[in-house]
């Protein structure tokens, strides 16, 4: 790749994560603290089945303050991903063109 | 859609997984024989799975309350095709169970089959469906993304509904399972559809490529 077309993706990429970041960051601002259906699916687990008792636990122990930004981080490497891949099909067509 | 870390009974994982696997393997050969074949289809591929990356980070409020996730495969099914889903898919939940602690790695096997094999495959039959009774492209690309979204929570609530039958036996708890997620979900699969058909007309004109399973 030459050094235009590197620029060319790392602008497309970082755009892409610009509107990842901020789709991911407005969904849960939006969403706020309403009960996810994970949550919803585990109570019916618990009134179906009183006696199961979960058999592991997650690695790591994330707190609610530290889930937004984790999600913000996924929906930029997404979008960032997304955008240059876009970009990159672009190229391509424009080349066979 | 995910089932929580050790949510499912030790046979039921060991069993998820199992079913899931084969199809992560001949995933990742699928891929591989892709690239191979034909190196331009890296960034389609690419794309695909990026799309399930950003979609399963979004935490959208629904009705009644609730939130959920979007899947994206439906997407990544119609420009890719279905066989290549479930490695993108096992490698989406792997970084949200290790990293996110959503998830889990013993609920991984259930969730990927529901994620990265029954929505794509529900995709790819209701694409073609949609396009045999004259749907334009990107109104089958919403209707196949918003099923296997749907399809893809019925699968959840059907492994839920296995594991914990209840008093009432696994249909009642189906549809036990199944109404905490259609609440939330009806609506949710409508906007994953719209947003689906909106970026499959950006990389549309970009693709050569007929939607397939292989």
């Amino acid at each position: 790749m030459t050094t235009r077309s590197w620029l060319l993706h790392g602008r497309a990429a970082s755009a892409g994560a610009v509107v990842g970041a901020l789709l991911s960051l407005s969904a849960h601002v939006l969403a706020g603290d309403r009960r996810g259906t994970d949550d919803a699916a585990r109570e019916t687990t618990t009134q179906l089945a009183p006696t199961f008792e979960p058999w592991a636990q997650p690695l790591i122990e994330i707190s609610d303050g530290a889930e937004l930004p984790l999600f913000v981080v996924q929906g930029m490497l997404g979008g960032a991903l997304l955008g240059m891949s876009i970009a990159a099909l672009r190229r391509e067509r424009s080349h066979a063109s | 859609m995910h089932i929580i870390e050790g949510f499912l009974p030790l046979r039921h994982a060991v069993g998820w997984t199992a079913a899931a696997l084969p199809f992560v393997v001949g995933s990742a050969r699928a891929l591989s024989r892709r690239v191979n074949a034909e190196p331009a289809q890296r960034m389609r591929l690419a794309a695909s799975g990026a799309f399930v990356l950003l979609l399963s980070s979004l935490k959208l409020p629904s009705l009644a309350g609730s939130s959920a996730h979007p899947t994206g495969t439906g997407l990544g099914s119609v420009l890719v095709g279905a066989a290549c889903m479930p490695v993108m898919a096992g490698l989406v939940l792997l970084f949200q169970a290790v990293v996110l602690a959503h998830g889990g790695l013993t609920t991984w096997g259930a969730n990927v089959f529901s994620l990265g094999v029954v929505g794509p495959w529900v995709a790819i039959g209701t694409f073609q469906l949609a396009e045999r009774v004259g749907a334009s492209p990107p109104l089958a690309v919403g209707v196949a993304a918003a099923c296997a979204d749907l399809a893809t929570y019925a699968c959840t609530a059907m492994q839920l509904a296995w594991a914990f039958p209840g008093a009432e036996g696994v249909t009642d708890a189906f549809v036990r399972f199944a109404l905490v997620f259609g609440v939330t979900q009806l609506p949710l699969a409508a906007l994953e559809g719209v947003f689906s058909a909106v970026v499959w007309k950006s990389i549309a004109p970009l693709s050569r490529r007929r939607p397939s399973l292989a």
